[in-house]
C-alpha cells in the first residue's frame, strides 16, 4: 500500500532520462566556458557541497541519480526498485569505468558512502538502514547489485540517494580519488564529453571552468569569454537549500546561550547584509518549518568568557556572518576569536566535538524528512533520528511526510545544538546562445544539460 | 591615449547621424525587362544582384544578413532567397550567417534599429545587411543596406555612426510568371479550415511516428515509438495495442535525447521499428487472432521508408540526429548530420524532405529542389485536401515556442498555420478512410513532462 504511490513516481521518472526539449531538438556539440566566482572546488563530493561547488564536482563525480522537481533520473543506476517494501534494490548500470580505466563495482559504491560514516553529517541520509553502517557494508550483491534493508518504511530513501554528497568516489592512487561523469578531466579546468556516460553523453562537447573571484566572473561573462556563470549577480534561481547553522557545545559555552544568540541576533539584517547570493533567513531547523517561540535571556550575562568561532574560510559568506555574530556575542558578554578553516578540518572538528561555536552550511534533501535526518545529525542529535523518522516515513502520502517532518523540525529546533541562520541558494547566467542546465530539487544546476543554440533557435527579438 | 580616443569619439559624436551614401562602386540593380522567368530563377537573379551590390562594397567580414518578407506572402520566397544569398557571399569568403531580426521600423518599437544591431554584434558579425523582399504586381524588390556594427569601447552610449561601409542596396526584378499575388482565401464559409482534435497523452516521450493500415480494414492506424513500447492507436486515439520492447537489450552507448525510426514494408504488411535506446529493432507483424503486432525478427539498424520503399539509415551515437549516408533512390543522401528525414512517394514522383539541427531543411520534390532557411524537427508530407499534392507540415524552429505553429507549405496554395500548445517534435500523415484525404498527427511535449497526440484535417465548412 505504502510502497504504491512511490513505485508509481519512480517509474514514470525513468522515462524522464532526458529533458524535455523544444519544438526544435536541441543539438549536440560546442564548447561553453563556466565563470565562477569562488576558489577551486574541492575533489570530495561530500565537502563540495555548496550548489555551484556541487554542480561544477557533478562534472566529472556523479551519484547514482539526480532529484529533479520533475521526478528522479537516473545517473550511475540503471534501476532503483523496491524488491519488497523493506528493501531497496540498485542495479547498477554497464560498463561504468573510473577515469583510471578501474570498473566500478557495487562494493565501491558502498566504500564510498561508507566513508560518510567518518565526519560528514550526510551519513542521516543512511539512517533508515536497517544495521546502520554495518548494513550499508553488507549491501552490495554481486558485481552491480545492492540490496539496502530499510528498519523502517522510509519512500524518501531513492530520492535521498541521488543528494550530491553521495557521489560516488573511487580510489585513483596516492590518496587521490576519482569518479564517473557525464565529463572527463581532459587538464585543469577544461571537461571532455564522457560519451558512454551511462544517462547518455553531454549535449556539449567541451566545457571550460574559470575560477576567479565575483569580479573576474562578471568580466568575463560581459565579455563574451564565458557563455555561462555560476553565483553571478543576476540569474535563474532555484530552491534555496544550502543551509547555513551556527553550532554550540552547551557544556563550554554554558547554560542560556542560545537564548543570548536569539535575543541578540536580527536574521533579516544578517541576511540583507552580509550574506551573499541568493539567500533568506531560517529561524528552524527547516525552510518552511514553523519559528520556535523565542526565549527569554537569563537575567546575568556571564562577563568576559572566551569563546572560539571556527568558520568555514572558503565560503564567503561565513567570515563577515562569523564576524557579526562576535560582534553581537561581544554585547552580550561574550569573548568571541575567530578561526578560519578549510572545510575539511571544520567537518572534522564538528565530527570530533572538538569546537566551542562553528557555522557549518548544508546541502539540505529537497525532501523534508531526510532533510530533518541530516539536519538533527548536525545539531549532536544523533539519538533522535531512531525515534523520529519511523513516524514520517509511516506515512505514504508526500504531502503529509512532508508536513510532519516540517513540523517536528519546529518542534525539535529548541533543543538542537544548531543554531539556524540563513539558506542560500544559487544563480545561474546564461548567455543567449546557452540553453538548458536545469537547476534540480535542491537548487544545483545540471550543467552537463547545457546546449547550445542556433540562429534559427533563438526567438526574434521583440517576438512574443 | 585615451584622451585622444575620446576627443576622436567626441567629434565623431558630434558630426551627428550620417546619411546613408550609395555604394561608390555602381553595380547594377537592376536587369532589363525580359520575359517572366520560373520563381527559382528571379530569386536567383536577386541574389546574384544583391552579392555584386554587397561585394562592391567590401564589408569587412563576417556579415550578418537579415531578410525580411514586406507582407506575410512573401514570406516563402524569402525564405528560399535567403540560402541563395548566403551561398554567394559564403562562396566570396564574407562569412555570412543569417540573422532574424526585426528591421521594419514603422511596425515595431522605436528602438529596433539599435536591437538588430545588438543581435547581429552578439552573433559576432562586423557588418549588418537589412534586406526587405517586396512582391508586387509585376516587379519583386529587394531593398535594404549595410553597415557596419562594431563599435569602440570607449563611445561608451554615445551615439556614433559604425565604421565600416554603409551602402544601400536594391535589386528589381520582373515576377516571374504565374507569381501574380495570389489571393488570399475568403473567409466566407465554404472554405476549408484546419481543425485540431486531441487523441490521447503519453507519459513517455515519444521516439517516432508512424501510420500504416495494420489491420487491412482500410483506415490507416497511428503507430507511436517510446522507449518502452511500439502503441497502435486507431484514427479516433482509441488504443488498440501495445508491444513492449523489453525483449531487446539496452544500448550499449545511450542518447540523452532518443530517436526513434518506423518504416512499413507491405504485402505482407510489417512494421520495422528500431529505438535508440536499444541494441536492435524489431519486425513485426499483425496478429489478427490478438488483435496486436507480434515480433517476427529482428532489425540490426533502423529502416526509414515510404510508400514500401526503405532505406538503411544509422543514427549517430549517443545524439539525436542521423549520420550522413549515401542511400539508394529516391531517398538520396543524407549530407550532414540530419535531425529528422521524411519521405512520400505520389503518383508524380518522390517527396523527400530531410531538417539539419541548425534549423535549414533541405526539400527534394517533382517540382525540384528547395532549401528552407528555419524550420523545426517536426516534418511530414500530407494531402490534406485528397488532391494528390502533397503538403509540407513543418512545426517552428524556436527553440520554446508559445504556441507552436504547424505551417502547411505548398506550391500551389498560399501556407496555412494552426497555432498547438506544447512542443512539436514528430509528425506523420495518417489516411482517414478510402481515398486520398489525409490528416497530420503530432506528438507535442507539454511543459509537465508528457505528450499528446494531436489529429490535424481539414474540414470544409
Amino acid at each position: 500500500m505504502s510502497r504504491l504511490p512511490s513505485l508509481c513516481a519512480l517509474l514514470s521518472a525513468l522515462s524522464l532520462g532526458s529533458p524535455a526539449l523544444a519544438a526544435s531538438r536541441a543539438s549536440f556539440g560546442g564548447s561553453v566556458t563556466v565563470a565562477h566566482a569562488g576558489v577551486a572546488v574541492p575533489p570530495d563530493p561530500a565537502l563540495a557541497d555548496a550548489p555551484a561547488d556541487a554542480a561544477l564536482r557533478a562534472l566529472d563525480t556523479t551519484g547514482l541519480c539526480r532529484d529533479t522537481p520533475e521526478g528522479l533520473t537516473l545517473g550511475l543506476a540503471r534501476s532503483m526498485t523496491r524488491s519488497s517494501p523493506d528493501q531497496l534494490e540498485i542495479t547498477l548500470a554497464d560498463g561504468l569505468q573510473s577515469r583510471k580505466g578501474a570498473p566500478l563495482t557495487a562494493l565501491d559504491v558502498v566504500t564510498a558512502w561508507d566513508r560518510l560514516f567518518r565526519g560528514s553529517p550526510y551519513r542521516a541520509l543512511f539512517a533508515p538502514i536497517r544495521g546502520g553502517e554495518a548494513g550499508l557494508r553488507a549491501a552490495s550483491v554481486g558485481r552491480d547489485r545492492l540490496q539496502l534493508p530499510l528498519a523502517f518504511p522510509w519512500p524518501d530513501l531513492e530520492r535521498s540517494l541521488c543528494h550530491p554528497a553521495l557521489a560516488i568516489t573511487v580510489p585513483a592512487g596516492f590518496g587521490a580519488r576519482t569518479g564517473v561523469g557525464p565529463f572527463t578531466l581532459a587538464s585543469p579546468g577544461h571537461f571532455r564529453a564522457a560519451l558512454g556516460f551511462p544517462a547518455g553523453r553531454p549535449f556539449l562537447d567541451r566545457l571550460a571552468v574559470e575560477t576567479t573571484d565575483a569580479r573576474g566572473a562578471a568580466r568575463a561573462f560581459a565579455l563574451s569569454r564565458a557563455q555561462v556563470e555560476l553565483d553571478g549577480e543576476a540569474g535563474v534561481e532555484g530552491p534555496r537549500r544550502f543551509a547555513t547553522y551556527l553550532l554550540f557545545r552547551e557544556d563550554r559555552t554554558g547554560p542560556g546561550f542560545r537564548a543570548r544568540v536569539e535575543a541578540s541576533l536580527d536574521r533579516s539584517d544578517l541576511v540583507r547584509l552580509f550574506v551573499r547570493g541568493p539567500a533568506a533567513p531560517l529561524s528552524a531547523l527547516l525552510p518552511g518549518a514553523p519559528a520556535p517561540t523565542t526565549p527569554t535571556p537569563l537575567a546575568n550575562p556571564p562577563r568576559g568568557q572566551s569563546l572560539t568561532l571556527l568558520y568555514d574560510g572558503s565560503l564567503p559568506s561565513q567570515r563577515p556572518v562569523a564576524e557579526r555574530i562576535a560582534l553581537k556575542l561581544h554585547d552580550r558578554g561574550y569573548d568571541v576569536r575567530l578561526q578560519g578553516l578549510e572545510r575539511a578540518a571544520l567537518r572534522e572538528r564538528w565530527a570530533s566535538g572538538d569546537y566551542e561555536l562553528m557555522l557549518q552550511s548544508i546541502l539540505l534533501p529537497a525532501e523534508a524528512g531526510p532533510a530533518l535526518a541530516v539536519a538533527l545529525e548536525l545539531g549532536g542529535q544523533h539519538a533522535r533520528l531512531a525515534q523520529e523518522l519511523p513516524a514520517i516515513g509511516a506515512l505514504p502520502d508526500d504531502g503529509e511526510r512532508e508536513a510532519l517532518a516540517l513540523s517536528r523540525a519546529g518542534a525539535l529546533t529548541a533543543s538542537s545544538q544548531a543554531i539556524p541562520l540563513y539558506v542560500q541558494g544559487v544563480r545561474l547566467k546564461k548567455g543567449p546562445r546557452v540553453a538548458g542546465g536545469n537547476l534540480d530539487a535542491l537548487g544545483v544546476p545540471d550543467l552537463s544539460t547545457l546546449f547550445l543554440l542556433h540562429d534559427a533557435q533563438l526567438a526574434p527579438p521583440g517576438g512574443p | 591615449v585615451s584622451v585622444a580616443w575620446a576627443l576622436t569619439a567626441l567629434i565623431l559624436g558630434s558630426a551627428g547621424d550620417v546619411p546613408v551614401r550609395r555604394a561608390t562602386t555602381s553595380a547594377p540593380n537592376a536587369l532589363p525587362r525580359q520575359a517572366p522567368a520560373s520563381a527559382a530563377q528571379t530569386l536567383t537573379g536577386l541574389a546574384d544582384l544583391l552579392t555584386a551590390q554587397i561585394r562592391a562594397a567590401v564589408p569587412p567580414p563576417p556579415l550578418a544578413v537579415s531578410l525580411q518578407p514586406a507582407e506575410s506572402r512573401a514570406a516563402p520566397d524569402a525564405q528560399a532567397l535567403l540560402p541563395l544569398l548566403l551561398a554567394r557571399l559564403s562562396a566570396a569568403r564574407l562569412a555570412p550567417a543569417a540573422l532574424n531580426c526585426e528591421h521594419d521600423c514603422e511596425q515595431a518599437a522605436l528602438t529596433c534599429d539599435h536591437d538588430c544591431d545588438q543581435a547581429a554584434l552578439t552573433s559576432g558579425a562586423r557588418t549588418l545587411i537589412q534586406l526587405t523582399l517586396r512582391e508586387d504586381a509585376g516587379v519583386w524588390t529587394v531593398q535594404g543596406e549595410l553597415h557596419g556594427v562594431w563599435r569602440n569601447f570607449w563611445d561608451g552610449a554615445r551615439a556614433v555612426p559604425p565604421p565600416g561601409p554603409t551602402a544601400a542596396l536594391s535589386a528589381t526584378l520582373p515576377a516571374p510568371k504565374g507569381a501574380e499575388p495570389l489571393p488570399l482565401p475568403p473567409p466566407e464559409t465554404g472554405t476549408p479550415t484546419l481543425v485540431a482534435t486531441e487523441l490521447a497523452t503519453l507519459p513517455d516521450a515519444v521516439e517516432a511516428l508512424g501510420a500504416a493500415d495494420v489491420d487491412g480494414d482500410g483506415t490507416d492506424e497511428l503507430l507511436v515509438l517510446t522507449s518502452r513500447a511500439l502503441l497502435t492507436y486507431d484514427v479516433q486515439g482509441q488504443r488498440l495495442g501495445q508491444h513492449p520492447l523489453d525483449a531487446l537489450a539496452p544500448a550499449p552507448i545511450a542518447s540523452r535525447d532518443p530517436r526513434g525510426m518506423i518504416a512499413v514494408l507491405p504485402s505482407p504488411l510489417r512494421v520495422l521499428a528500431f529505438s535508440q535506446t536499444r541494441a536492435a529493432g524489431e519486425v513485426l507483424a499483425w496478429d489478427a487472432g490478438a488483435r496486436s503486432l507480434r515480433a517476427t525478427g529482428t532489425l540490426d539498424s533502423p529502416r526509414w521508408g515510404c510508400s514500401g520503399q526503405t532505406a538503411q539509415v544509422h543514427f549517430t551515437e549517443g545524439e539525436n540526429t542521423f549520420a550522413p549516408a549515401v542511400l539508394k533512390r529516391p531517398f538520396g543522401r543524407i549530407s550532414r548530420e540530419a535531425v529528422a528525414l521524411t519521405c512520400r512517394l505520389g503518383a508524380d514522383g518522390a517527396y523527400v524532405a530531410q531538417v539539419f539541427p541548425d534549423g535549414a531543411a533541405q526539400v527534394q520534390t517533382p517540382g525540384g529542389p528547395r532549401s528552407l532557411a528555419a524550420v523545426g524537427s517536426g516534418i511530414a508530407f500530407v494531402d490534406l485536401d485528397g488532391e494528390g499534392t502533397p503538403e509540407l507540415a513543418t512545426s517552428s524552429a524556436l527553440l520554446d515556442p508559445d504556441p507552436d505553429v504547424l505551417t502547411f507549405s505548398s506550391a500551389k496554395a498560399p501556407s496555412r498555420t494552426i497555432p498547438l500548445p506544447g512542443r512539436i517534435l514528430e509528425l506523420t500523415a495518417l489516411r482517414m478512410a478510402q481515398g486520398q484525404r489525409e490528416a497530420l498527427v503530432a506528438a507535442r511535449a507539454l511543459p509537465d513532462g508528457t505528450w499528446a497526440l494531436t489529429r490535424v484535417e481539414e474540414v470544409s465548412r
